[in-house]
């Protein structure tokens, strides 16, 4: 077992595709934490379904591991599949996003100084639930998820450029929504 | 412009700006709306926003072990297969067909006037003049010996018979088992035929019943 974790996300894959269940353990003790708030984020704070999307996920990964090609990013596929993954759990459902036109700026000196990190926490995935799928799923994997701009480009199939606008627009709207809550 | 701005927000404070960087900036926010952003990406990329300990189910890894596919077997595929699987272009298909049909039609293996000619060669080479005619004559004697059997069947031999028949008035109880001897025997003036006692049969039923 100690072996494994030496291994990289690839091989384990290659391991996985040959039917190998230590190594798709390694990958799930490495990954499910982390898909889960990512899943968990981008459908809005529902424990129970990001659960079962998380199941549905290892569930897909374990019943298809050929479809992922070893000779390319894990960790970039895993997130694109996760991604998609939450795109087809959001259709049918009724969402109200925030226009961008509809933005006003909030006055800035209206700064609060104290700063609650949970109650920050929480207006923070409220808002995020009223951006557009596209920026909410940018803005989570970068600032929750930790992933580069390249990464993003790449699970979200567009360019760099794009996925810097997706970014500074969420970030746009959320400065707006949270600006009492920046500390100083 | 907008991915121009996120990387000075994400990159620069307002201060490290030069002339231009900020001139741009300003030209889009202002000073105060990109000072908040900027803030708010520095607080966005701490790794204690996380703060909700979210766990996986244990349900989670079991069913998708269950789910995982024993090792695949590899098939033992034909080397020649790839050829009847690869795609062909229909245009380059079209073609192909085109090409097929003026082959056989130019060729000489499938052209009826071209196949005259080779028949008429019986006349050059001999093999072909003294091969057919016996072909046909075995034919011809065949045909012969079939319809001589046919005849045979159709017309066999008939065998006398050993008794001449006899006329009578009712001739469907001598067919029966139980004849009656003696509407037979005592028929008073048969208008044809051989007389009683002339006749072999009542010869031979006067015999038995006696």
């Amino acid at each position: 077992m100690e072996d494994y974790k030496n291994i990289s996300d690839e091989q384990l894959m290659r391991l996985i595709q040959a039917g190998n269940e230590t190594a798709f353990n390694e990958i799930y003790q490495r990954y499910s934490k982390r898909l889960l708030h990512f899943i968990y984020r981008v459908i809005g704070n529902d424990v129970e379904k990001a659960q079962d999307l998380l199941q549905d996920l290892f569930v897909k990964i374990a019943s298809a591991p050929e479809k992922f090609n070893p000779d390319k990013n894990f960790k970039t596929w895993v997130f694109t599949v996760t991604a998609n993954l939450c795109k087809n759990s959001f259709r049918g459902q009724q969402h109200s996003f925030v226009p961008l036109s509809s933005i006003e700026f909030a006055n800035p000196f209206a700064l609060m100084d104290s700063f609650d990190k949970k109650l920050f926490n929480q207006e923070l995935q409220h808002y995020l639930d009223q951006l557009p799928p596209v920026y909410k799923n940018t803005f989570i994997l970068k600032y929750f998820q930790g992933l580069s701009l390249n990464e993003i480009a790449q699970i979200e199939d567009c360019p760099l450029g794009t996925v810097k606008s997706r970014l500074h627009s969420a970030l746009k709207i959320l400065s707006q929504k949270l600006i009492h809550h920046q500390p100083h | 412009m907008a991915f121009q701005l996120y990387d000075l927000i994400a990159n620069k404070a307002f201060n490290e700006l030069n002339e231009d960087e900020q001139s741009f900036v300003l030209s889009q926010i202002s000073e105060e709306a990109y000072l908040t952003q900027r803030k708010l990406h520095l607080l966005f990329l701490d790794a204690e926003l996380e703060e909700e300990e979210l766990i996986p189910k244990d349900t989670t890894l079991t069913t998708a072990l269950a789910a995982l596919k024993p090792a695949t077997t590899v098939k033992k595929t034909n080397r020649f297969t790839p050829l009847f699987l690869a795609k062909v272009p229909a245009w380059s298909a079209i073609a192909a067909c085109f090409l097929l049909y003026f082959f056989v039609k130019n060729s000489q293996v499938f052209d009826g006037q071209k196949s005259t000619f080779v028949a008429s060669a019986e006349k050059i080479d001999t093999v072909y003049v003294q091969y057919i005619p016996t072909e046909k004559k075995q034919a011809r004697e065949r045909k012969q010996l079939i319809t001589t059997n046919l005849v045979q069947q159709a017309h066999p031999k008939q065998q006398q018979p050993l008794v001449e028949p006899i006329l009578m008035e009712r001739e469907d109880r001598l067919i029966s088992n139980q004849l009656d001897f003696s509407t037979v025997i005592t028929h008073p003036k048969p208008s044809k035929g051989t007389s009683v006692k002339n006749d072999p049969l009542s010869k031979i039923l006067t015999i038995s019943i006696n």
